[in-house]
């Protein structure tokens, strides 16, 4: 018995320590940022009106595209948690890959689509994309729907599907069923998947600088600030654009924490 | 008001075979039957809620295939009640109302009259289902299901979760629905309580097949398979053969271990037929030596001794043992007559097994 006990209290410290030394070194890094930034680079760079117009601008993108990724993504995944089809698996898997490919590499993809003759064709005569705003919105959008699409099918799996049937049979047709009763229960879900989305916008860079470039003042999102920053030698500029970043995580991650605490299903 | 023919329906691990059921209008119509059973998937089938592969099901006319039946007014209460979160309590009950665009002064009289009925009329001004217990869940589970007046309510276990005291409380009040409401019931239970309090008739179900339908009173006393008679609590079940039948006498006679059954004759049973013979706790008498014998329990007297005493919540099951009978007879007292014949355990007892009561499923 003593033996055991004494196994016991191991795992516990070991598990503490292993909880402890990981908090400690992303906590570090937070502190190191925000000592290493002096007082008055924060007024100096985020009332720039360089900085203005990059916070603005990513703000605005990111927006944009998770608002676009949502519109997608709630009937995508609704329609991927209730259904079961031939080549489900297969669908799952494509709209996954967003996810697991390296920003750079979807952002290549997505240049090399748009410099093609047909995505010549469409740029001089339609849309334009590349260095150019819609450019960040639409890479941002090709890499937060898959993610809002996932977290997506888990809230609507999460909701039972007899609360549907049961509607049905007091009246409902399928569009009154989603919008009175499934749509509202996945409310908290869908705002914490926006949340996600947005933050994940936000802090997009790699395929951003390959299809719309990090012109100052039309394509520079805080992300290719940072670089740009990082590029000049610019350090005091480049840790208060980071320490942005941080704040927007920590604030996002409490957000998402706090409604799906809240969240009834 | 339902009829299924010849219906056959497959599932990952179950499957439903053969099942032919007819529900008339106005009938309290109870499937009955273990868990695992597959009464769930049978209700959700003939909802439509589930692809069958062969056999017809009809729903107040409509045809149900592939999806719901259109045109009939069904409504659903499915064993976790789904009662929606997101609403208020009033909300809940009147959701079926607003979506079918029920005129608001009906719907609130209609609501007022099924809040009375079932004593919700405290609730509906409460924001939320959270502060709900299980009983009035049910309730209002119920008051949404009947706002819309359907003409058919299927009902999933719908009493499986509540304390006895709420379940009896509510069986009362969907006696008093069905004969105010006069709407058709389908409802699926385990509890055998249960399903004969509600149920006009009952369908017994095992593994995916319906092994008897019928009237209380007939799966009761008259159980076709030893399956369901088990099922249904008969708990003393004979093994034996029939000695003699003589129809001119109406009996017959039947051998179980060392002692002889006096009984009605079955007509298709002849000499020699094996046989198990079955008879119900409660219809086993222990006959006062003090009192003059009644008529019916003149036969099939035997002596006995009292072997276990188990106290349940009505009384008692007392287990004898019968000279001569290998198999130990189990009998269900009221407080009431195990009080009146003053028995201890060990008591020797005479007893009676009612010839009517007995009954015989061939081997």
């Amino acid at each position: 018995m003593r033996a055991r006990s004494v196994a016991d209290r191991s795992f516990s410290v070991f598990t503490w320590a292993m909880l402890g030394l990981l908090t400690a070194y992303i906590s570090l890094i937070v502190i190191a940022l925000f000592l290493r930034v002096n007082a008055d680079s924060y007024g100096d760079t985020l009332l720039s009106g360089r900085a203005l117009s990059t916070i603005r601008l990513s703000v605005i993108c990111a927006t944009i595209a998770s608002v676009l990724a949502l519109l997608f993504a709630v009937p995508i995944a609704y329609q991927l948690a209730r259904k079961n089809f031939p080549g489900k698996n297969l669908i799952d898997t494509i709209l996954d890959i967003p996810i697991i490919l390296s920003p750079v590499a979807l952002g290549t993809a997505l240049l090399v689509i748009l410099s093609s003759d047909a995505g010549r064709h469409f740029q001089d005569n339609l849309v334009s994309f590349t260095f150019a705003t819609r450019g960040i919105i639409l890479v941002q959008f090709s890499i937060v729907v898959a993610l809002a699409i996932r977290s997506l099918k888990a809230v609507f799996e999460q909701i039972d599907r007899r609360y549907e049937e049961v509607a049905y049979f007091l009246g409902c047709n399928r569009w009154q069923t989603f919008l009175r009763i499934s749509l509202p229960m996945a409310r908290s879900g869908i705002i914490a998947s926006f949340i996600l989305a947005w933050a994940r916008a936000v802090g997009e860079f790699g395929a951003t600088i390959t299809v719309a470039g990090a012109v100052s003042g039309k394509t520079e999102t805080i992300p290719s600030a940072i670089y740009l920053g990082l590029a000049e030698v610019d350090i005091q500029e480049t840790l208060v654009y980071v320490l942005l970043l941080v704040f927007v995580a920590i604030s996002v991650l409490l957000g998402v924490r706090l409604l799906t605490a809240k969240r009834s299903v | 008001m339902i009829r299924i023919r010849g219906l056959f329906a497959n599932f990952d691990s179950f499957r439903l075979e053969d099942i032919h059921l007819q529900v008339v209008e106005g009938e309290q119509f109870v499937l009955l039957g273990p868990s695992g059973a597959g009464k769930t998937l049978l209700t959700e089938t003939v909802l439509g809620l589930r692809r069958h592969s062969k056999g017809e099901i009809l729903l107040g006319g409509q045809a149900v295939r592939g999806g719901p039946a259109d045109g009939v007014s069904v409504s659903y209460v499915p064993q976790d009640l789904a009662i929606f979160p997101h609403m208020s309590i009033r909300d809940n009950i009147t959701f079926g109302a607003r979506v079918r665009r029920m005129e608001p002064a009906s719907m609130r009289r209609k609501l007022a009259e099924l809040a009375a009925l079932l004593d919700i009329t405290d609730l509906l001004d409460r924001p939320s289902t959270d502060t709900l217990s299980m009983g009035e869940k049910q309730r209002v589970a119920l008051a949404r299901a009947l706002i819309v007046e359907p003409r058919i309510l299927f009902l999933d276990e719908p009493f499986s979760s509540l304390d006895f005291y709420i379940r009896r409380q509510l069986i009362e009040k969907l006696h008093e629905i069905k004969s105010t409401l006069s709407v058709t019931i389908f409802q699926v239970t385990h509890d055998h309580e249960e399903a004969f309090m509600l149920g006009d008739r009952i369908a017994v179900m095992f593994e995916g097949r319906i092994t008897q339908v019928g009237q209380p009173w007939e799966l009761q006393r008259r159980p076709v398979s030893l399956e369901v008679a088990r099922f249904l609590l008969a708990q003393n079940i004979f093994e034996g053969e029939v000695v003699e039948v003589d129809q001119e006498a109406g009996t017959m006679r039947t051998r179980v271990d060392g002692v002889c059954l006096v009984s009605p004759a079955v007509e298709q049973f002849s000499r020699g037929q094996k046989v198990s013979a079955v008879i119900r706790p409660e219809e086993v008498h222990i006959i006062r030596p003090d009192r003059p014998l009644g008529a019916k329990v003149r036969e099939n007297l035997f002596d006995g001794r009292i072997d276990k005493r188990i106290p349940t919540s009505g009384g008692y099951v007392l287990t004898t043992r019968i000279e001569g009978l290998r198999t130990p007879v189990e009998i269900r007292l009221s407080n009431c007559a195990f009080d009146d014949l003053d028995l201890t355990s060990k008591s020797r007892v005479r007893l009676s097994l009612k010839a009517d009561a007995l009954w015989f499923i061939p081997r």
